[in-house]
């Protein structure tokens, strides 16, 4: 009864709180993506980014991950508050759980079961991916990447060449992120990794290629059903080729590589096109809700891979350099305001 | 140019060896820049975006900034930045749901579908799927040894063990200490880990001979008093209980395939 309670608590604040926290984004007057989808993928990525902050303070301040979890926890509770009153006073409630479909909604249900089900359910156990054994080190000594994962060291009793690969998975905590949520929840950290963590992430990898369909084709629903097949036909390539983390998207979709390169990257290239028919025009590059897209974005890219951060940065700096260049072209000045 | 030519060819190629290549992607995106005129605004600026992505990062300058200031040794994922699942998804989309007829439509996706395996043949392996062992994942052996070490009741230091084991066993226990994990299995058989430390070359050397020989026991037994391990477990089939009781070993006993020794 117990697991069952914490496991709901973790499915809202994994499924439902991110899309709360995207309502928030609605207090800015211009913003795109207005979309329950959207706000979902926005929120996640604004979580993820907030956890980032946190664990560059716990990481420099040697916090425990007891009091880590306990700051994020009232975080997560200031957010649920927070995102709840804005969408009282600001969003419609009904509009944001209205169905418009039953049956999109039945399909995506349905392909969402088979989707989790043939990765959590059958996609073999690949030893080369460590993330169970770093949530346990976590989990088992309270402490926050202390202890190298792979043989149990401490910091003093390891050799150089093994501090430099602590300090790797350091700066993109995303072990210490699902620690988190194994300390709330009490469950055994391989349970969580591999049963749980694919049912929490693999909408998330949905809602971006479904977001991707929707951006592609429009008003073509065949088109946009289609491209999404296969996509995930596609992914299932790797199931029968040489294995590579950063496409195991069956295999280890909680990896932070996999998470970055098929979920984040994708979501993030999405934000930097925007909605509208043409390139970002430079001003919109000052609007508060884009230079947001940028932080949380580059903020929780870091966080999932040690060079998140560099690859976010540089896909917003071309857009940036693109829409300078479309100016230049236009022959305005990059002063000017177009009217 | 030369020289930058062919890192750039062996970055490409490495791209593709564990998922969608790029060469697929690459032809989806040909395909896409010839048929701009018809495809939709979104296509039209993903089409955009990725041939820029492609020329910012798949050049002679871009190759020797990135990958020896930024990317180090993992250039190839800058590839990444063109969504090569897409590329090739937009692609098939198009040919088969673009076409008048059925039969156009089907022919489309059995092009697209001998295209995938065209670029990838020389990559398939065997199928990765199983079905799991218990809740946790992890191999039925690995938790039988687990449940062993657990009775041990015994505080466990610098274990040496077979690779699979090592792999496992700290998923389910993290008391248990090892003297090398599988990561640093993983860089001794990629041989990519730099060091200039004697007494580390030294260390790599020694776990790569025990992992590369099980059967050697006797090896086992000097790395284990050179690195105070109190704790050895054997496969059955390179068992020498002679030996190892000879070198001041306790069998405790057997879980699934391994032998477990212990010394006081």
């Amino acid at each position: 009864m117990l697991t069952i309670l914490k496991t709901v608590i973790l499915a809202f604040v994994w499924l439902v709180l991110p899309i709360l926290t995207g309502c928030l984004f609605g207090l800015f007057p211009q913003r795109e993506y207005r979309k329950r989808r959207s706000a979902y993928l926005i929120g996640s990525l604004t979580i993820w980014a907030l956890f980032y902050g946190l664990a560059r303070i716990a990481l420099d301040g040697k916090w425990t991950l007891t009091k880590l979890t306990r700051v994020f926890c009232i975080l997560l509770i200031v957010l649920t508050i927070l995102s709840t009153g804005v969408i009282i006073y600001r969003w419609n409630i009904r509009a944001l759980i209205r169905i418009k479909s039953r049956a999109n909604l039945f399909i995506t249900v349905i392909a969402a079961l088979l989707v989790i089900v043939v990765a959590g359910g059958f996609a073999a156990n690949r030893t080369e991916e460590h993330t169970v054994e770093q949530v346990m080190t976590m989990y088992m000594t309270d402490s926050l990447y202390e202890y190298d994962a792979m043989t149990g060291k401490s910091r003093a009793d390891m050799m150089d060449f093994e501090k430099e690969t602590l300090d790797a998975q350091k700066a993109a905590p995303v072990a210490a992120y699902y620690a988190v949520y194994v300390r709330m929840s009490n469950l055994h950290p391989a349970k969580f990794v591999r049963i749980l963590l694919p049912v929490f992430l693999l909408p998330f990898y949905m809602a971006v290629y479904a977001a991707w369909a929707e951006y592609l084709f429009k008003h073509d629903t065949k088109k946009k059903w289609c491209f999404q097949i296969v996509v995930w036909l596609l992914y299932a390539v790797s199931l029968i080729a040489d294995w590579s983390v950063a496409f195991g998207l069956y295999q280890n979709c909680w990896n932070g590589e996999t998470l970055f390169f098929l979920g984040e990257l994708p979501l993030t290239v999405l934000l930097v096109l925007g909605e509208k028919k043409q390139l970002r025009e430079i001003e919109a590059f000052g609007q508060p809700y884009v230079i947001l897209y940028y932080v949380v974005s580059a903020a929780a890219g870091q966080l999932l891979y040690e060079k998140g951060f560099f690859f976010v940065t540089f896909v917003w700096g071309a857009a940036l350099a693109a829409a300078l260049i479309k100016r230049w072209r236009d022959g305005g000045s990059l002063s000017t305001v177009k009217k | 140019m030369e020289a930058v030519y062919q890192l750039l060819k062996s970055e490409f190629r490495q791209f593709g060896t564990g998922g969608i290549s790029l060469v697929l992607a690459l032809t989806a995106l040909l395909f896409l820049m010839a048929e701009w005129k018809r495809l939709s605004r979104g296509c039209r600026m993903y089409t955009a975006y990725a041939a820029c992505m492609l020329v910012l990062v798949g050049n002679p300058f871009g190759y020797n900034d990135i990958s020896t200031f930024w990317m180090e040794t993992s250039y190839w994922k800058m590839f990444f930045l063109l969504l090569p699942a897409v590329a090739a998804a937009i692609l098939v989309t198009e040919l088969a749901v673009g076409t008048k007829h059925v039969w156009t439509g089907a022919l489309g996706v059995l092009v697209c579908a001998a295209l995938v395996a065209v670029s990838m043949s020389f990559q398939f392996t065997a199928p990765k799927l199983a079905v799991p062992e218990n809740a946790y994942h992890v191999e039925h052996e690995i938790a039988e040894l687990d449940d062993a070490l657990r009775e041990s009741g015994r505080s466990i230091q610098n274990m040496i063990a077979p690779r699979a084991v090592c792999a496992q066993i700290r998923e389910l226990d993290a008391s248990v200490n090892l003297l090398y994990g599988e990561d640093l299995i993983e860089r001794m058989i990629a041989q990519d880990t730099v060091t200039e430390d004697e007494t580390e070359k030294q260390f790599i050397s020694d776990c790569a001979s025990i992992v590369a020989v099980p059967a050697a026991v006797d090896n086992q037994i000097a790395m284990a008093e050179k690195y105070n391990s109190n704790c050895v477990i054997l496969e059955a089939d390179y068992d020498d209980q002679t030996l190892m009781e000879s070198a001041g070993y306790d069998c405790y006993g057997t879980a699934g395939s391994y032998v477990i020794y212990f010394r006081e």
